[in-house]
């Protein structure tokens, strides 16, 4: 594997869909494997790999389904490679049990998830249905680090940041995008991660180690699984309180004119593209709103959350995306205790536009 | 005017959405001729699959059903062994019987599963955009594999037909294909023939079918066939590989 050759050189401007993005980013990052299964929004992330990954010395396995896929990547992980996957939809459900395995080994476990529209099948275009479940899927505690990217330029950074924070703290990471960052074009900047300061985390093998076994070193029994009660329990609030420590580290959001705002729009993802322009036509029209995104979904940054309610004063907030409530629910659970009057603008797998949002809010006056 | 042909009751007026010199239309139509002229429309239950006969629910005129990803054979399953006097078949592409589906598949035919199966063979994702599916042959370039497959790393085509038609559940499992009409008529009596198994409640059947996709594979209707004809029925042999009496 040459995982450190430059992929890119000199920064270059670009115009890319976002498969094609998170490919030449994975390719940046040093990934070394990629593990795949046919399913849309994502399938190009799999035709750019294989194209391009045989010229840089790396490696792809099209498994029989998305299970196959996500736990080969759980085995080539612990084997100290930096493998990844893609996945949406109906493969996004099949892979919570090898994401499971991930949360309850900490294996660095990166996979890019394109969110299409459901339940089940539904449709191969967008959504942002895939909250709940890749937040708290599977049966744990969601213990994951879920980035919601809204720009290709996002996709980029933030697939390279996403196996560095994988390796870096060995929770399952998850970059969060849909079918139409996935599909569509859009300028973006790409860049070797060293040209940028960006210290790649360097990969470790948890088996096949160097020694001899009984000599120098241990036989490595990695486990996931319990005989009583209180070992499970020791290990899952052990994971709990690591998570807690971290996550003032790891949370990422954005604010837009909140300090004064009567009315605040919370989004995530490209639905907080519709909020920014929402809210430049709204101060346009003397009403003075302002918005909130979280990028991490996990973990939620809810002290940010509850201070821009805080110092704006504002009264109500609209929280608008392309599901029936599912940030809704995870915001609620986040800022219990708030006073403020929620809204919502529920759009289940249909885009939302700055046009839908300023009719909502006047509607709110 | 003399009639000699009709729709027959089986589909409906719905025109079809496929490419070019696909056929899954084809095999749309005998499994609708084959229920007509077997009088099964009203007792049959259809379980359409995912990929681009995922809309196959708007030509059949009887009951069908929509099964997730691979999982067509499991709802198969739980349909006929609630109501065994219906006519139940699924409606699978290789890539949901033989990659995603290959667990239920081989389960359902190891129980004898009393159900039809109608298995299209186009070596090649079509819906999702070319992929490489189990049965793309060695060589064959594919949107994932686009330097041709490898065996050294994708290992070897799957022969489902061969496979399945040893376990002692399955019934009759034959290999068509639907490249001339001399192998469509073929292929019509070889669903008859399956569905006349479940009838007799003998187990699993399966007619595997031979079939085209001129867009991903990049060539012509006619080119898609001599394709079929030249690359496909050397590696996939046409033939009955199981008939229990």
């Amino acid at each position: 594997m040459q995982a450190n050759v430059k992929v890119v050189g000199d920064t270059k401007k670009s115009f890319l869909t976002g498969n094609e993005a998170v490919t030449w980013a994975a390719l940046a990052a040093g990934a070394e494997m990629m593990f795949g299964y046919p399913i849309t929004p994502q399938n190009e992330v799999m035709h750019y790999w294989t194209r391009l990954a045989p010229k840089y010395g790396r490696g792809f396995l099209q498994t029989e389904d998305e299970i196959s896929a996500g736990f080969t990547v759980c085995g080539a992980v612990q084997a100290g490679t930096k493998a990844f996957t893609a996945t949406a939809g109906p493969g996004n459900v099949l892979m919570q049990e090898p994401f499971g395995m991930a949360e309850a080994m900490r294996l660095p476990l990166f996979a890019v998830i394109q969110q299409r529209g459901g339940p089940s099948s539904g449709t191969v275009i967008y959504s942002q249905q895939e909250v709940a479940l890749t937040t708290y899927g599977g049966n744990g505690e969601g213990h994951r680090i879920v980035y919601s990217t809204a720009t290709h330029q996002e996709i980029y950074d933030y697939t390279i940041k996403g196996f560095n924070t994988a390796w870096k703290y060995r929770f399952p990471t998850f970059l969060l995008g849909d079918g139409y960052q996935a599909k569509m074009r859009e300028p973006l900047e790409m860049y070797d991660p060293e040209e940028r300061g960006i210290e790649i985390v360097p990969t470790y093998p948890l088996l096949g180690l160097e020694g001899h076994i009984g000599e120098n070193r241990e036989p490595q029994h990695l486990c996931n699984i319990y005989s009583l009660e209180e070992e499970l329990y020791d290990v899952v609030l052990r994971f709990a309180e690591e998570y807690e420590k971290i996550s003032p580290e790891l949370i990422e959001y954005k604010e837009n004119q909140c300090d004064d705002a009567d009315i605040i729009i919370l989004s995530h993802g490209v639905v907080s593209r519709a909020a920014d322009d929402a809210v430049k036509a709204l101060r346009a029209q003397g009403i003075k709103a302002g918005s909130f995104r979280p990028i991490t979904l996990r973990p939620f940054p809810q002290a940010q959350l509850r201070e821009a309610i805080a110092k704006s004063g504002a009264k109500k907030m609209l929280i608008a995306e392309s599901a029936y409530g599912q940030l809704d629910r995870l915001t609620k659970q986040e800022i219990y205790g708030e006073t403020i009057k929620i809204e919502n603008l529920f759009k289940p797998g249909v885009g939302i536009i700055d046009y839908d949002i300023i009719n909502k809010i006047k509607s709110m006056l | 005017m003399k009639v000699v042909a009709t729709r027959p009751e089986s589909l409906t007026e719905e025109k079809f959405h496929y490419c070019p010199g696909c056929t899954h239309g084809i095999i749309h139509r005998l499994i609708a001729e084959c229920l007509d002229e077997m009088n099964l429309r009203e007792q049959t239950i259809g379980i359409c699959p995912v990929g681009c006969s995922v809309l196959a629910y708007d030509y059949f005129n009887f009951d069908t059903l929509e099964a997730a990803h691979g999982r067509a054979p499991a709802i198969a399953t739980g349909v006929k062994r609630m109501l065994p006097d219906r006519c139940v078949f699924t409606y699978q592409g290789d890539g949901d019987l033989a990659s995603i589906g290959m667990g239920e598949i081989v389960h359902a035919s190891l129980r004898g599963e009393n159900i039809t199966v109608i298995f299209v063979n186009n070596t090649i994702y079509g819906m999702t955009g070319g992929q490489m599916a189990p049965t793309t042959l060695i060589g064959q370039v594919t949107t994932t594999s686009p330097y041709g497959r490898k065996v050294e790393q994708a290992g070897y085509p799957a022969k489902m037909a061969e496979l399945l038609s040893q376990n002692e559940g399955s019934a009759y499992i034959c290999r068509m294909a639907v490249n001339n009409p001399a192998n469509v008529n073929r292929t019509k009596k070889a669903i008859k023939k399956a569905i006349q198994t479940q009838l007799e409640g003998k187990g699993f059947s399966m007619v595997e079918i031979l079939s085209t996709c001129p867009t991903n594979w990049g060539l012509s209707s006619i080119e898609a066939l001599k394709w079929l004809e030249h690359n496909m029925i050397p590696y996939y042999p046409l033939g009955e590989f199981k008939v229990k009496d």
